[in-house]
């Protein structure tokens, strides 16, 4: 497709959602095809919650979601069709999950990181919609009854947190010493 | 119900100048034949501003009048929109029909039930697109297509908070400022979004503008209309908006000027009606190489309308393989083969284009409407070289 102002934003995509994946514990991003790549598979590696054989909610440590950021991104989102579950657990259990779809709010244009951001957040439940008129109502409702001080799951933030510390050596001075 | 419509050099055949009134034995009112040339199309046909508007149009004498609104009217719009008591519980698209037949029997007028991103675009080539819609995504949908089809638009909204009026006329150009032009970040983040919790298409807050309200708007949208398609009326307020604010009295006209920085690409399009019947995916795919000078890279595109590779269900998981374009099909995708469920569409087993070469022979040898076309779509073509915009007919 020839749109450069497209074409431009999804190099920019690319650049820093791969550097946020360089810089975190618990995303992996696979880039899909196309130069620049418009489709990415993103493995999240951290605590959310899935529905175990007896129908209970128990923490799982794997999100895979596929993202597309088709040609009109920039001026309309359909959040259905720009987010899809891929699993690997077959029941995940949130108030906005039901797969194939996962329900957020997405502006048009909004950049990959953030929405990678949100992703996140809504997995370790740091992002809820606690409503009965969302994908999961039983979810929502199991949320409602939790104290809140169990939420979000996961402490690791999506971005490795860095210390940057500048050390200087302490020299001996040149004065004599002190009698 | 066929909205196929002809462009103004395709127009249907003059009519007789016979009305009711020629009937009854009076002279008739003469209708200014000079438009019966032209067709137009209004959008929100039966809302607070349409359903003032289509009078309007009616006594224009105008060829074609296309009515699309996908609501019906309530109790609630006795008191804002121009209806009586039997319109209730009636489709607003019909209900308008009528009012265009009784007014001018010679006129074309077509009612359309269904949302206008869910007409083929090619039916929305016309003289005049008039938008009195509710929403911003309609109105972003029809701004993208005027441009595309090369033809002008005239918008209107109102505000009851300030006896607000205010009416766009936009003609596409290589220069023309769009909607989209004026729009910031805000806006883009206002648009109604259709999410996958929720049922049906989504509505913006109803404006409850008072009925005045409406039919000033639809007054100054109907002037702009006829000035548009008849020169001797006057000069148009091309890239203008007017902002009438009757609280006050105070009219305001501001220019809508090109701005480099629109997300919105102002392309128009040269479309080339293509007769489909029976037209195989290969004959167009050779057509469009022809015409383009390329060779295999040939990609397919219907804007808006992204192909389906895969079919999920919901509820077992299961899913199949498919390769068709997506459209707003009421009875969406059909049942799983396993549990019944209905099937849907994993956004990200959807793509905006097709490319050639990764058809099946199957595909290749389908026809046009098999993959999805209809009457009225429009495809476009791209290769190395080049593209080509089909409009594609029966």
């Amino acid at each position: 497709m020839n749109d450069p102002v497209y074409q431009g934003f999804l190099m920019r995509q690319f650049e820093e959602a791969t550097a946020l994946a360089r810089q975190s514990d618990v995303l992996e991003l696979a880039p899909q095809d196309g130069r620049p790549p418009n489709r990415y598979l993103a493995h999240f590696q951290c605590k959310g919650l899935v529905r175990d054989g007896s129908g209970g909610p128990v923490e799982f440590n794997h999100l895979l979601v596929g993202i597309w950021l088709p040609e009109d991104y920039l001026r309309q989102v359909n959040p259905g069709q720009v987010l899809t579950y891929l699993g690997p657990a077959p029941q995940p259990w949130h108030p906005q999950i039901r797969p194939p779809f996962i329900c957020a709010h997405i502006p048009p244009g909004t950049r990959l990181t953030d929405v990678l951001h949100t992703l996140y957040d809504l997995w370790t439940y740091n992002l809820v919609a606690v409503g009965d008129n969302g994908l999961n109502p039983d979810a929502a409702a199991w949320y409602r009854q939790q104290h809140p001080s169990r939420f979000p799951l996961e402490r690791r933030p999506l971005k490795r947190r860095t210390l940057e510390l500048s050390a200087e050596p302490i020299h001996p001075t040149n004065s004599a010493a002190p009698a | 119900m066929s909205a196929t419509i002809h462009a103004p050099s395709q127009a249907p055949p003059a009519r007789a100048q016979v009305g009711p009134a020629a009937a009854a034995g009076a002279s008739p009112a003469p209708r200014p034949a000079r438009l019966r040339d032209h067709a137009v199309m209004l959008v929100g046909a039966g809302g607070n501003i349409g359903s003032h508007l289509v009078p309007h149009l009616a006594r224009m004498g105008l060829g074609r009048i296309v009515l699309c609104d996908p609501d019906t009217y309530g109790a609630e719009n006795l008191t804002t929109q121009a209806i009586g008591p039997p319109a209730i519980g009636q489709p607003k698209a019909q209900v308008q029909r009528e009012v265009v037949t009784q007014l001018d029997p010679e006129a074309d007028a077509v009612a359309i039930g269904r949302l206008v991103q869910d007409v083929p675009r090619g039916q929305l080539r016309v003289g005049v697109l008039l938008a009195c819609v509710d929403n911003r995504a309609t109105r972003l949908y029809l701004n993208q297509t005027a441009f595309r089809l090369g033809v002008p638009w005239v918008d209107a909204a109102v505000e009851p908070d300030g006896l607000l009026v205010r009416v766009s006329v936009v003609k596409p150009g290589p220069s023309a400022g769009c909607l989209e032009c004026a729009w910031s970040d805000r806006d883009y983040a206002l648009l109604e979004q259709q999410h996958p919790c929720q049922h049906g298409s989504p509505h913006a807050a109803r404006t409850n503008a008072p009925a005045p309200l409406g039919a000033l708007a639809a007054a100054l949208q109907a002037i702009e209309c006829r000035k548009l398609l008849e020169a001797q009326a006057g000069e148009p307020a091309q890239s203008r908006q007017i902002l009438l604010a009757a609280s006050t009295h105070k009219l305001y006209v501001s220019h809508l000027l090109r701005r480099p920085e629109c997300r919105f690409d102002h392309e128009t399009w040269s479309l080339e009606r293509l007769p489909a019947h029976q037209l195989s995916v290969a004959a167009l795919l050779d057509r469009a190489a022809r015409q383009t000078g390329s060779n295999s890279d040939i990609s397919l595109r219907v804007e808006g309308r992204p192909f389906v590779r895969r079919l999920v269900c919901p509820a077992c998981s299961h899913h199949e393989r498919t390769l068709r374009l997506a459209a707003h099909v009421p009875g969406g995708w059909g049942p799983c083969g396993k549990c019944g469920t209905p099937l849907t569409a994993p956004g990200f087993d959807m793509s905006d284009r097709l490319a050639a070469s990764e058809l099946p022979p199957s595909l290749l040898a389908a026809t046009v409407q098999q993959l999805g076309l209809h009457e009225g779509d429009v495809v476009s073509l791209s290769g190395p070289r080049g593209q080509v915009h089909y409009q594609i007919e029966a």
